[in-house]
């Protein structure tokens, strides 16, 4: 059964990561994440995350990731090792057929309690605001650290990154809205499914659970049942 | 009775046809189809008694070049008095696109142009926003199947998965205001733009130069 619900009180909430620097070895009891495509660790990962060992994969070596591996190859990682599966701005560098894949490869590394926790552009909210606010595809939606953002860039990858990497992996082969990412979270097998749509980021952040959340999970992660 | 030959078409190495190039005859004007798929796909009808070249990165349909339209600079200069380049655009990434479009410039006589269409993503996210649609529901209903406001937007899902080739992905997209800004960006010191709603598509015709009254009569255009 699929519940999707938007929940603005988990974005109000939440607090950057105070450290990631510290990986504990397995087996120290705390709770494990599995951070796929965040490409280094410098990048905080959620508040929520805050005392668990933080285990980065990525495809691209640079960023010095602990598994250098291709998220379609999940499969190939031992079963139910990981708390959670973190995948900020990740799988919309998919194509459609592929990110079923990447999801099951999530399914199958996370515990019987674990969840997912997805973060994707949100097509809906930036095509409304490019209506609203008149821009054309290639205007300046926001200005990141490394140059201009313009709605083509989050349709498609920041042409930027792409020129410069000559990297195909950092294009978007793919685009969500909240209903879409909804069903390819429910359709990849995910019992329980919560979609938070966070509009002045043009961002959705779902939480996929492989059965009900546990309280412990609804205090941590600010649901509400 | 012009033959064109392989080496007449490519400066410095051979070009890669499976195909011999198709005969010209008397001195009809010459259009370039970049990306076409197949001569089994009509070409507009101001085309009709030219001379139709088409290449394409995809050997299946019959090219008769087989060549990756990112290096056009390749081929011969000014040989052609039109690029027809339908929905191939935008299945590059933007700053390819600008070669791509640098190609076209490359290999059109000085009063050539170049004829494009791509999707219009003005039109397809007006429709979205406007209808509340959802990125998987269906915008139209193409021969080969539905096509989702998603396919519009990153290609044809269905292709890219039975083909496995990442040449059939979109890689960008533009709207009327965009397109024009690629070409002139490109050096098209004259671009003509029409969008057709209803198949929420774009379309430019873009010359080198100022356009001569016979190519305005032939294409319907007014300066």
């Amino acid at each position: 059964m699929l519940l999707t619900k938007v929940l603005r009180q988990m974005v109000a909430k939440e607090k950057p990561a105070e450290t990631n620097a510290v990986t504990r070895p397995a087996g120290t009891g705390a709770p494990r994440v599995l951070n796929v495509g965040g490409d280094n660790k410098a990048i905080p990962i959620p508040g929520h995350y805050a005392g668990w060992d933080h285990l980065l994969l990525d495809i691209d070596a640079t960023g010095n990731p602990d598994v250098v591996c291709d998220a379609r190859e999940l499969d190939t990682l031992a079963a139910g090792q990981f708390d959670a599966v973190y995948c900020s701005h990740n799988l919309e560098h998919y194509y459609k057929h592929e990110g079923l894949r990447v999801l099951h490869g999530f399914l199958h590394v996370l515990k019987p309690d674990g969840f997912a926790d997805i973060r994707v552009p949100d097509i809906h909210g930036l095509m409304k605001r490019v209506l609203a606010s008149d821009l054309d595809l290639e205007d300046t939606l926001f200005t990141a650290p490394g140059g201009p953002v313009t709605p083509r860039d989050v349709i498609y990858g920041w042409s930027i990154e792409i020129e410069k990497s000559g990297n195909d992996f950092y294009a978007h082969k793919t685009g969500f809205t909240a209903k879409s990412l909804a069903d390819i979270l429910a359709r990849a097998g995910f019992p329980r499914v919560f979609v938070a749509v966070v509009d002045e980021m043009c961002e959705l952040r779902a939480l996929a659970f492989k059965r009900e959340p546990t309280p412990e999970q609804q205090k941590l992660l600010g649901l509400t049942a | 009775m012009h033959t064109r030959s392989l080496p007449q078409i490519a400066k410095g190495e051979s070009v890669p046809a499976a195909n011999p190039l198709p005969s010209f005859v008397g001195d009809v004007p010459r259009v370039l189809n970049v990306g076409g798929s197949s001569k089994a796909i009509p070409i507009p009808a101001h085309y009709s008694g030219w001379g139709h070249l088409l290449l394409d990165i995809d050997p299946t349909g019959n090219p008769d070049i087989v060549w990756d339209a990112r290096a056009l600079d390749m081929l011969n200069p000014a040989q052609f008095d039109a690029v027809y380049c339908s929905h191939n655009l935008e299945h590059y990434y933007k700053h390819d696109g600008a070669k791509v479009l640098r190609g076209f410039l490359h290999v059109l006589k000085p009063d050539g142009f170049a004829d494009i269409r791509v999707p219009d993503l003005r039109c397809v996210l007006r429709k979205f926003v406007a209808d509340d649609m959802d990125l998987e529901d269906v915008l139209y209903t193409a021969p080969g199947g539905s096509i989702t406001v998603r396919d519009v937007i990153y290609g044809w899902g269905k292709e890219i998965e039975e083909s496995g080739h990442d040449f059939y992905a979109h890689k960008t997209g533009f709207t009327p205001l965009s397109l024009v800004r690629v070409l002139q960006q490109a050096g098209f010191g004259h671009v003509f733009i029409r969008t057709l709603e209803e198949h929420f598509e774009v379309g430019a015709f873009a010359f080198k130069n100022v356009p001569t009254p016979e190519k305005l009569k032939l294409l319907g255009l007014a300066m």
